[in-house]
Order: structure tokens, then sequence, then C-alpha cells
């Protein structure tokens, strides 16, 4: 499209700098957008950033608190990071989440015996299991049955909620308690506290490490090249000889075990039990945070700050301006919208004819 | 005498490329004008831009004297202009009537199949109007869409190489129907890049290559040899020296061999043949009997059902298209981009990408990048693959470069046995004799090549035994000097006439 | 066995009918956008939002049917957001579908306290009442199930075979077609595939929220953070196995008001079973629906790939 000497572009390949900065503008636009919304409940935008802002930072408190927040989503960003980068549209990470806290919890109320060091890591590795297998049955249904696996897992989101709902109200239920919720589980499986006084635990630095794991494994394992083979061309891996059905398998599996670890943060990191809303959409939020990073596993850790700063800071936004907390979750919607529009943006540039290019030839690092 | 169309200074640039570059070209009103050029010429550019597809960078259109802007092929039609694709733009499950009538204004199905009726008779194009496209052949389909052009009251009817999936009958019969148009006052532009057809059924011809008009010329002031020339820019070379190679022992054994298709039906019947060390064994052929079938079946990406194949004598039925390339299997596809490619991916990756899970690539699942990077600047240096780097993303490269890649790896793997696929399909001529010259490279190493092409000239120029392949089954296997001799033995094999042995 | 007597099965199909009311606005407007090659997972949103905008302009002016009128207008524009990213922009539709999803429960949950704070009593409003037509609902059995219903589940049935005739026997429904199987056919032939695409993407978004409508108006009476509940991913695998007809798509969604029923029912009767058992019944019955008939079906060729003019 030309207007007058200015022409606009196609290009194929975006460069690299244009990675960073989209996200960035769409963080600030949504922003930007959201503030009407705030105006709506007749408060000035900058003050209710502010607190939104000193909320999430304003003190070492604070601080911590973020990042407590930033494990779950951390953990279900990465599984998105990997999921879809094979292509396959996992949004089940709310119910393998569940299904890792599950998982957690029983391990945490039935081998009391074990010491700290034996009993983490064994709650770890279920967990990873429990989520993986949830998230393989939707994997099968899509490769096998042709089923669509978006709905298949969002469904399976809600099975798996009910069902933990069910156990939590039923054969679970620890009677002494007013709400629904299973026994606490035994002392050793609670995450030990790293920064005393604050909530902030092993979980946190659990996801740091699994976010530099999926990284290396996506980019620097064979597994990650058969991984990213496969979700930009299925055919022409397969023609190189990559085992497409096992790369699928695998990466199902990862992806449903890192959401499963997210359950297993919050169950043994924060709750200590399995409760009905365990997850206030950890899962579903995973979906924006991957997708802003551009499903980068190390700029998902910044992601997921982000996120969570907007979780933690909401309150103190609360308490301080009166605008409700549940903003937050219009702007997340709000800035996952405009980080779509502006994606689709990177594939065009600006670009000005010189006269001597009227026919002439193209000088522009394309062949 | 009036020009039906003038097209003046026509300039359309695609990223990185120049596919149109002040081009001028005239229709004369009831002549048939042919577009001649090579693959990536910009014929069909052109005529796209004509059609309103495309946009032009700059460059004015006439009709019948008056300027128009075609923004769309709404416009077109409504000036008159009509196109009929390579590729068929018919939907499948829906029935010609409709078809035929989608986007326009119609009262009942019934009227609309009676006016294609009229029309088919006064054109001689033979179709059921409430047949299904899927049901029909590929010479039935391309009649719908000539009537979908008349149906429009079109005056200029372009058509964009008719013929490549046309039999010689069928051919015949549609350069019937266009004398018929022309006879009825209409105007046809026929793009090709089939020097015989042009001859036999153009009033003038313009000859384009790499986007700009060579010349434009009365058929009767011309000839076949002259047109190449244009073309080609320089003296073709029709001639390879073939390598004189000691012939070795059996490496491929096919017996029997049959498989279906993506449709279900039966794609090879009981195809049987060899192929030694240090030979080119090709395979000739109108596209679409077969031959795709063929490579996808020896390289494991398509299932027998029946039949044996054997490389060396290791069964290769039923095993992975990993493990056909351990055995020395190299396969070079004709879909460079959407199969032997991963265009997502950096140019290193794909260097690697039939390897990168076995030393020196990787070791114990960890890959090695400055192996990668080291391979990759190797193989860019010795093939001349122009590209900004090795971590480019592939997707950026040209044709011939990519496919450049293509041959790289699968060369650098020393197979005993290539699979070349239309190798040379819509490359430029240079980067043509390139692959060629390295597939007779391999041939001296004493590689078993089986060549498949759509290129007659290649396969006769080439390869030292021709296996002609039609509707799924071998009709006969000629040496070089036979071969060569008989073209038209060969001809009528390709068009099932004939059979040896 | 005294439970399940001729009045259980009765009130069963008659809720049963009730119930698939909003799975059916949606998946008839789904199959419009899906016909003409569009996935639209943003559906679920939609709905909420419907919900959500036909709750409050129904309490706030006092009209039910404004309301609805409302909720079509902002499921129009939600329609036209959704068509804009795939579309315009060709993002990938999953992807545009699921933030459509979160951008619509994040906004409805903010907005709903932000309209009416917090109260101890939910806001509530005097929904839509049955209408019984006159003489034929009282005839046994077939009075019920046919004869006593909202004006939106008679509305929402009518569509069907209004949507077929559409899109099977007029042209501009044969434009939808071709642009779903063969865009660049359609192109070609000089039809407007973008055009199209959008009408087709806007009319399932107004259907899908008044679907939504119809569950803060009718099915209930008060609008509940996701009252949709997964909804319009059901309306979506009723498109798939209803293979993309209207028709078949109604039993598709009778079947999931039935399973929504049922489980009310049972749960009336007081099976031993826990409750979460019956309210995980329509989300298993999808999950089984599409992995026995995802096979059986045949997409429209072109649906979930973008369309660009100029592809080479």
């Amino acid at each position: 499209m030309r207007i007058g000497r200015l022409l606009i572009e196609e290009r194929p390949v975006p460069p690299l700098w244009i990675r960073f900065v989209i996200p960035i503008v769409s963080v600030l636009l949504g922003l930007f957008l959201g503030s009407f919304l705030i105006m709506f409940a007749k408060v000035d935008p900058l003050k209710a950033y502010y607190y939104l802002f000193y909320g999430a930072w304003g003190n070492k408190y604070f601080i911590t608190e973020t990042l407590v927040k930033m494990s779950p989503l951390l953990f279900t960003g990465l599984a998105v990071d990997v999921a879809f980068t094979a292509k396959f549209w996992n949004i089940g990470m709310e119910g393998q989440l569940y299904v890792g806290a599950l998982a957690s919890v029983w391990v945490g109320l039935t081998f009391t015996t074990l010491p700290s060091w034996l009993i983490i890591p064994l709650a770890l590795v279920v967990a990873f299991l429990a989520g993986a297998t949830w998230a393989l049955l939707a994997g099968f249904l899509k490769y096998r049955l042709r089923a669509n696996e978006v709905v298949t897992t969002i469904m399976m989101n809600y099975v798996m909620i009910l069902l933990v709902s069910s156990i939590v109200h039923g054969p679970w239920r620890d009677p002494r308690t007013f709400w629904p919720s299973s026994p606490i589980v035994t002392r050793s499986a609670f995450l030990p506290i790293l920064i005393k006084g604050t909530r902030f635990h092993l979980g946190v630095v659990i996801a740091l490490v699994t976010a530099v794991v999926v990284y290396i494994i996506l980019w620097k394992t064979t597994w990650g090249y058969s991984i990213r083979a496969v979700g930009a061309n299925p055919k022409g891996a397969n023609y190189a000889g990559i085992n497409v059905v096992r790369t699928i398998v695998l990466t199902t599996m990862i992806s449903g075990g890192v959401a499963g670890l997210a359950g297993f943060d919050q169950a043994l990191g924060i709750q200590h039990q399995l409760i009905e809303n365990i997850s206030p959409g950890y899962g579903f939020m995973g979906v924006a945070v991957g997708l802003l990073s551009r499903l980068h596993p190390i700029g998902t850790i910044i992601s997921a700050v982000f996120f969570a700063s907007l979780i933690t800071g909401s309150e103190m936004m609360q308490r301080a301006t009166g605008v409700p907390v549940g903003l937050t979750y219009a702007l997340q919607g709000i800035v996952l919208i405009v980080l779509l529009a502006t994606m689709s943006l990177e594939k065009y540039r600006l670009r000005l004819l010189k006269g001597s290019e009227k026919g002439g030839g193209i000088k522009d690092g394309t062949l | 005498m009036e020009l039906a169309v003038e097209m003046k200074g026509i300039t359309k640039i695609f990223p990185g490329v120049i596919a149109c570059d002040g081009v001028d070209f005239s229709l004369r009103k009831g002549e048939i004008h042919s577009l001649l050029g090579e693959n990536g010429a910009g014929k069909t550019t052109l005529m796209n831009i004509l059609y309103g597809l495309y946009k032009p960078e700059s460059g004015s259109i006439f009709l019948n004297g008056k300027e128009v802007y075609l923004r769309s092929p709404r416009d077109a039609i409504s000036f008159g202009i009509g196109m009929v694709h390579q590729h068929f733009t018919l939907v499948l499950p829906l029935t010609v009537v409709e078809n035929i009538v989608m986007g326009t204004k119609y009262g009942s199905l019934n009227l609309v199949a009676g006016k294609i009726k009229e029309l088919a008779d006064r054109y001689g194009l033979n179709v059921d109007p409430w047949a299904y496209i899927w049901q029909l052949s590929m010479g039935e389909r391309q009649r719908v869409e000539i009537l979908k052009a008349l149906y429009r009251d079109v005056d200029v009817l372009i058509l964009d190489e008719p013929t490549t999936v046309l039999t010689f009958q069928e051919t015949e019969e549609l350069f019937s129907v266009l004398k018929k148009m022309k006879s009825e006052g209409k105007s046809v532009i026929f793009i090709s890049h089939k020097l015989n057809e042009v001859m036999e059924i153009s009033d003038r011809i313009t000859v384009l290559r790499d986007g700009k008009v060579i010349n434009t010329v009365n058929k009767a002031d011309t000839s076949q040899k002259e047109l190449a020339k244009m073309m080609v820019g320089r003296e073709v070379v029709f001639r390879l020296q073939r390598p004189e190679v000691r012939i070795g022992g059996v490496v491929l054994e096919l017996k029997d061999v049959s498989c279906l298709n993506d449709k279900g039906m039966v794609a090879l019947k009981g195809v049987s043949f060899d192929i030694r060390e240090g030979e080119i064994f090709g395979i000739a052929g109108v596209a679409g009997n077969g031959q795709s079938e063929l490579a996808e079946v020896i390289t494991g990406l398509r299932p027998l059902t029946g039949g044996s194949i054997r490389l060396l004598g290791e069964d290769l039925v039923g095993r992975t298209p990993r493990e056909i390339r351990e055995v020395g299997v190299s396969h070079v596809p004709e879909d460079r981009m959407d199969v032997g490619l991963i265009l997502d991916m950096t140019v290193k990756e794909n260097f690697v990408s039939d390897r990168f899970y076995k030393p020196p690539v990787s070791r114990s699942g960890f890959l090695n990048y400055s192996y990668m990077n080291e391979l990759a600047k190797d193989l860019i240096q010795q093939y001349g693959i122009k590209t900004p780097g090795v971590d480019a993303v592939t997707r950026i490269l040209s044709g011939g470069n990519l496919q450049k890649i293509v041959l790289a790896r699968e060369l650098s793997s020393n197979p005993r046995l290539i699979v070349a696929a239309q190798p040379t399909q819509g490359l430029d001529v240079g980067t043509t004799e390139y692959i060629r010259r390295l597939l007779l490279e391999e041939k001296s190493k004493g590689a078993a090549i089986l060549l498949i092409s759509e290129d007659l000239e290649e396969v006769l120029s080439l390869s030292d035994r021709i296996a002609v392949m039609y509707e799924g089954e071998i009709m006969g296997i000629l040496d070089y000097d036979r071969a060569n001799k008989d073209i038209e033995l060969v001809g009528l094999m390709m068009a099932g006439a004939e059979r040896l042995g | 066995m005294g439970h399940f007597d001729l009045t259980f099965f009765v009130g069963l199909i008659t809720t049963a009918i009730r119930l698939a009311t909003p799975i059916l606005f949606a998946a008839v407007g789904e199959i419009f956008a899906e016909r003409s090659g569009v996935l639209n997972l943003g559906i679920e949103g939609t709905m909420l939002m419907g919900a959500f905008v036909g709750f409050v302009t129904a309490f706030g002016s006092g009209s039910l049917w404004l309301g609805v009128g409302a909720a079509a207008l902002v499921g129009a524009m939600m329609g036209l957001l959704m068509a804009f990213l795939t579309v315009t922009l060709r993002t990938r539709q999953e992807i545009s579908g699921i933030a459509i999803n979160l951008f619509s429960a994040g906004l409805t949950f903010a907005l709903f306290r932000l309209i009416f704070g917090t109260r101890s009593v939910p806001p509530h409003i005097k929904a839509f009442g049955i209408i019984r037509v006159w003489g034929l609902a009282d005839i046994p059995v077939v009075g019920p199930i046919l004869f006593q219903h909202y004006a939106l589940t008679y509305i929402a049935i009518a569509l069907v075979p209004i949507a077929y005739y559409v899109i099977f026997k007029t042209s501009w429904g044969l434009k939808v077609r071709v642009v779903g199987e063969n865009p660049v056919a359609g192109d070609t032939a000089g039809i407007n595939v973008y055009a199209v695409r959008y009408a087709c993407v806007i009319i399932g978004g107004t259907l899908a929220a008044i679907g939504g409508s119809f569950l803060s108006l009718a099915q209930f009476n008060m609008f509940l953070d996701q009252i949709s509940n997964g909804r319009g991913f059901i309306a979506i695998a009723v498109t798939i196995f209803g293979n993309w007809q209207p028709v078949r798509a109604l039993w598709g969604a009778l079947l999931f008001g039935g399973a929504d029923a049922l489980q009310l029912r049972l749960q009336a009767i007081g099976f031993k079973i826990p409750y979460q058992f019956f309210l995980m019944i329509p989300y298993v019955l999808t999950i089984v629906a599409l992995a026995g008939l995802s096979k059986r079906v045949r997409a429209p060729a072109a649906l979930i790939v973008p369309y660009k003019r100029g592809e080479r």
C-alpha cells in the first residue's frame, strides 16, 4: 500500500527489536485504555496507577507478595510456552493445576512420615505426572480422534475443578473446618519460607528454576528442536525424520506437568491443604502471560511478574482509591487484546521511496 | 485495429523481488496473444494485475481505449475480463452450477443451468451442470472454469498455463474452443512456457524474462528456436556433459509396488524396477500419474498396499522416514517449502533437520550450536547460498536458495540413494544448471539417483535409463540412447498409448 | 422408581428445550461464522457480555426487550472486534477467541462491581415469563413440551429453518459457503471475502450475545460471574458434531439442554452421588461427543485459515 512516497509494505520476518517493543507498547496502550475504566469509577487514573504500582513494589513485603503471586503465573505461562510452540492450544492449565494440587495434597496427607527433603520432591514429581497425564488425555483426543483441543481442554477444566470440589466436600472433607477443605498436610510437606515474615516460599525459586529448565529444553536440546519443528511445520518435521506423534506426546506432557506444578506451588506453598477455589484463574491467565512474552521462557518470567504486579497492586489500589479489584482482570484482558492487535502490525513497515528506487533494485536485506 | 487491452509501464514489486518491471503489453480485439516466459518471468503476475488481483506500484491500464482502475476481480469482470488460473478456483463440494454462478445475482438455479447448457453447446464445452466438482476430471473442471468466464460475458479471456493438467486430446479440444471464441469476437491471452503450443495457437507472442518484455512478435515472423532464445537470453544449451561412470550393483529394488493416493484411489499399480550404483534412473510422465506417490513410498512418507522395496538388501517397507534416512536414502522433495524445509526455523537449523538428534550435531540430547554454525557456514560457501547469515529465518530466502539448502543437506549425508522429485521446478536457469551438475557429481561418486521430473528435457538429458509412468504403471523402460532417438515413443507412453514388454 | 414417570419426562424435555435456548442461539450464530471459515472461540465471552449488558440495561430501563436489544448490539460489537482481529489483522483464530473470553470475563467482573458495588442481596430483575400458546398449551404431554416456552426460545427455534434457508438456498449463503471452502475461488469470482466473513462473525456475535441475555433475563433473573459457564464452548462443540448444519445443531443443543435439565432433576431427586458429578455431565458429554464424532464430520475446508489476497 502506497501513500505518496511512503510505502507500507509487508516484510516476511520482523526484526528482533520489534519483538521487545511490541509487548511494551501493548502494556502501555493497555494501561492507557484501562484508565478509561478507572475514570468511569470516578477516580484519577494516575492516582490509581500510582497505588497499583506501590501496592506491588512499594515495600519489601509487597515485593515478596508480588513474587509469590508470580510463581503460579510463571508455571502456567511456561506451560503455555511449551504447548503453543508446538501449536497445541492447551487451554487446560486450570484443570492441570487442580490435578497437580490434588496430587500434591495427596502426597502431603499420605506420606506423613517422610522428611521434608524427601516428601517435597516426591510431591513435585507426582504433581508433574498428574498434570502431564491429564494433559495427555487431551492430546490423545486431538491426535487420534481429531477433537478440537481448545474445547476439550476447557471442558476438562470444568470436570477437574468439579472433581476436586467433590473430593473436598466429600472423602477428604476435614470436619473441623467451616469452609470445605481437606485436612492440612503434614508439616514436612510445607514448602519452606525463605524470607522470614513473608509468604515467600520455595515454590517461587522452583518456578524460576523451571523457567530456566524450560528454556534450556526448548532451545538447547534435541527435544526442543523437535517441538519447535513440529509446531512450525509438521509435514516438514515428519519428512526430516522427526516422530511427530512422540513429539506431541512429549509436548503435552511437559506442558501439563508444568501446569501441574502450579498446583503443587499453591497447594504446598500457600494453602497447605486442598480447597475448592485454590486458583482464581491462574490457568487462564497463563495464556496472557505466555503470549505477552511471545512464548519465550525467560521473557515469561518478566511477563509473570507484570501480571502478578497487577494482582497484588490492585488490592492497594482498591483500598486507597476504591477502584474494585476486579479491574485488574479487565486490564489483563485489554492488554491481551491490544497485544494481539499490535503483534500483527509487526509484519509491516514503513519505507520512504527514494527517487532512484523507482523501478530500480531493492536493497533491504531480504532476497 | 482497436486494442482491447493496453497495459503501459506496469511495475509490480513483492518483498525482495521485482515481478514486473515497466511492462508494456497490448491485446488486439479478436486475437489470441500468448505470453511466453519461464517460471518467474512475470507472466502470471502481469495478468493477475489485469484481473484486478494485484495492484501495480506504477503503470496504467486501458480497456478499449479508456483508462481504468481495477480494484478487484469484480471490477475486471465488470469490464469483461475473465481469467482461468493454473490452479482452479473451484469449490469441490459444490455443483457446477453453484460454482459458475457464485458471486452473481441469479433467480433460480434451474434458469442458470439452462443458460450454461446454451453456452456449452455454442463453444463445445460439455459438462453436466448438476455434477459436483469433485466428481469431474481435470479437463472437465477446466471447462467449468471457462464457462464461469463466459457466463459473465467476458470479451477477454486469460488462460494461465491451461495445458499443464490436460491430456493431449483435451489440449486439442481446448484449442478448438479458443478458435471458436476467436470467431465469436472474443480475445484470448494464453500464458505458457510451452513453445510448440504457443507456435500452434497464437497470432502474436510477447516474451517476458525477469519481469521485463523482451519482444512482441507476430507468429509468422518467428520460430521456436527464436522464442527459446528470447525466453532464456542466450543459446539454450540443451545438453550437459554426462560423465562416464561405471554402473555398479543394485542399490534400490522395487517389486510389484502398489499404493493409494490421498483420496483413497490407486496411485501405483505393481511398479517394479531397480536402480544401480552410479546410475541416474529417470521417471518421465505428466504430473499426477503416480510420480509423487512413488517418491513418498520409497522415502517412508506413504504406506504401501502391496509389493516390496529393498535398499542394498534391506527391507524398507514399514520403516519410518528416519530409519530410511539412516540406511542411506536422501530425499529432495517436490514441495521444497512445505515439506523440504521448516521455513520458520533458521537456516542453520534447516541444514541439520535430518541429523540433529545424533552426534556431531548434538550430544546426549544437547544441541552443539558451534558445530551447527560451522557446518552452516561451510555449506553456504560450498553451495553459493545467498543469505544474510546462518541465523536468518529461512522464509526470507528466494526459491533457488531454498532449494540449495535442501540439496546441501540431503547431499551432505553421503547417501547411497537420492530420490529427487522435481528438483529444478520453478527455478531460474542458473540454479537449474547448477543443480543438474550437482546430480551428475553425485552420480560420479557412485550414488544411485531416482530422478522424477515433469521436465522431459531434463529427464532425457540426465538419465541413464528412463521409465515412463502413466496412471500408476510403468509403461516401459528405455535406455538413454533409445529414449533420445525415439522421443515419439516416449510421448506415446506418456499418453498411455503404448506399452513396452 | 416412582420418580421416573411421565411427568418427569415431560418436565425433563420441556426444561431441556428451555435450557437449550442459549446454546442454540450461539450455535446457529457460530454456524454462520464457521461456514465462512472463521472459528470464533470468543462466543463464550460474547455470551457473557450479552448476559451482563442485557441485565444492566433491563435493570436500568425496566424493559427486558431493551435489554435483549442492548445485548444484541454489544454482541455485534464483539463480533466486529473478533472479525477485525482475525480477518483484517489475521491473528491466530484460536488465540483471538481466548483473548476475547479473558477480556469479557475481566470486563464484566469489573464493571459489575463498579456499577452495583457490593451488596448483600444481589441485584435482580423480573425475568421473562413463559408464554403459553392459547389453547395448545393445555394439551397433555405435547402442550408443555411445545407450547409453554419463553419468547426467546420460540425465536431461537425459528432461527433454525431461517438459517438453513439463508445458508443453503440464497445467493448470499452460497457466497458464505464458497468463502468457507475456498476463499481464493471466491475472491477471484469477485466475492468480497472479507465482507462476507465480517458479516458472518458479526451475526455470530449478535446471536451469541442474545443467547447470553437469555441466561440473565429468562433462565435466571440476575447476572452472576461466569454465568455462561462454558456454554459458548458447548455451542462450538454442537456446531462441530452438527456438521455445520442448523437442523443438526438443533438436536445437538437439545441434547445438551437435556443433559443440563437431567442434572438438575437428578439433583432434586436426591441421589446419593455428590452434586458435582451431575454438574459435570454436560462437560463430559461434550468431550465424549467430540471424541466420538469429530472424525465423521467434514469441516468447511478453509476453517481457521486466515485469508490474504495476493498470497503466492
